[in-house]
């Protein structure tokens, strides 16, 4: 995975959780829990983020993007990242 | 190793009359009968199960709405149950007719089991990979089973016997977000059989789209499960019993 590669996802990703959330987000907004006590998304929603996120990044849908516990737009733009490789 | 379940409470007269007034005295008494008998239906083929010989002769199904053609084209379905008559004998009864299947279930069910399960944790993140799992699944032609009534929380808030049941999002989010449609399905206790009954795919009014899309799917089934209950009230299960008649009733006029 590329630094290249890594910051593109990572950046379509903050775009797509600032569009379902309707909240502006920075870099600095990178380790915020996508949950409960963070941006509050439920299963459903974050479902949702991750089919824009397929459709998007042109990765398939995979249930393993959701392996961190930490569930936060840096550990999802890693998951996603490391599956274009 | 997997531990038994422990029973479910019977019902009482007086519940059974409060969900459904009209019951007759013989009626009712039937219902009573028929559900002092699921303690040990569901022992008895938890041990077949247990043995492997779930599909001898004792599973049938009634196929009311074009289930087994679509199984065998692969189109995906979400399979929504209840807590009702055997419902922890449904998924292997269905697994033993070949169906692709995969069970989302919130603990395991007593019993090894070939059976393909994803387990629906607490966390978002855990019910998200569950969905998830579950869409790649359905994409791939199988089916995915759920309870209609798990212990999601009940974000749906639809009639039912008079009342206002709650239901989680989770079949119908699904439903929407793959296309695959809603096919409701129970398992009956027939005698000592299992009867797999699977009726018609649920109906939303056309257009419909997003949570609104949901709501319909939802009300669709609460109506499916008022139908059940009325034709086989003995075989309500205590934790649906308890969520109906713990929900607030739908006001007059």
């Amino acid at each position: 995975m590329t630094a290249a590669v890594g910051d593109e996802v990572r950046d379509t990703i903050r775009r797509l959780v600032a569009l379902r959330s309707a909240v502006a987000l920075t870099e600095a907004d990178d380790r915020v829990p996508l949950g409960a006590g963070g941006l509050g998304f439920d299963s459903v929603r974050l479902v949702e983020l991750l089919l824009d996120v397929e459709r998007l990044v042109g990765a398939p849908l995979d249930p393993e993007w959701l392996a961190d516990p930490a569930l936060t737009i840096e550990s999802l733009a890693t998951a996603v990242a490391r599956a274009r490789r | 190793m997997r531990t038994a379940a422990r029973p479910h409470p019977l019902p009482t007269e007086a519940e059974l009359r409060a969900l459904v007034p009209e019951l007759e005295d013989e009626a009712l008494r039937a219902a009573l009968a028929v559900a002092a008998s699921l303690p040990d239906l569901h022992r008895a083929f938890a041990e077949r199960r247990r043995r492997g010989e779930i599909s001898e002769g004792r599973v049938r199904l009634r196929d009311e709405g074009g289930f087994s053609a679509r199984a065998a084209a692969r189109e995906p379905m979400v399979l929504i149950t209840w807590h009702f008559g055997l419902v922890r004998q449904l998924a292997p009864g269905l697994l033993a007719l070949g169906t692709d299947l995969l069970a989302l279930r919130h603990r395991p069910a007593p019993g090894p089991l070939a059976l393909r399960e994803e387990f629906v944790g607490e966390g978002v993140g855990e019910r998200a990979r569950a969905l998830a799992t579950s869409i790649a699944h359905l994409r791939n032609g199988g089916s995915v089973i759920l309870a209609a009534d798990g212990p999601g929380r009940p974000r749906l808030r639809v009639p039912c016997l008079g009342r206002r049941l709650g239901l989680a999002r989770g079949a119908f989010a699904l439903s929407r977000l793959t296309g695959a449609p809603v096919v409701p399905v129970v398992g009956l206790a027939r005698g000592d059989e299992l009867e797999i009954v699977v009726d018609p795919p649920l109906v939303a009014p056309a257009g419909a789209t997003g949570e609104e899309l949901e709501q319909a799917l939802a009300a669709a089934a609460a109506a499916w499960l008022e139908g059940l209950v009325r034709r086989h009230p003995g075989q309500l299960l205590h934790p649906l019993r308890n969520r109906l008649l713990r929900s607030r009733p739908l006001r007059a006029g």
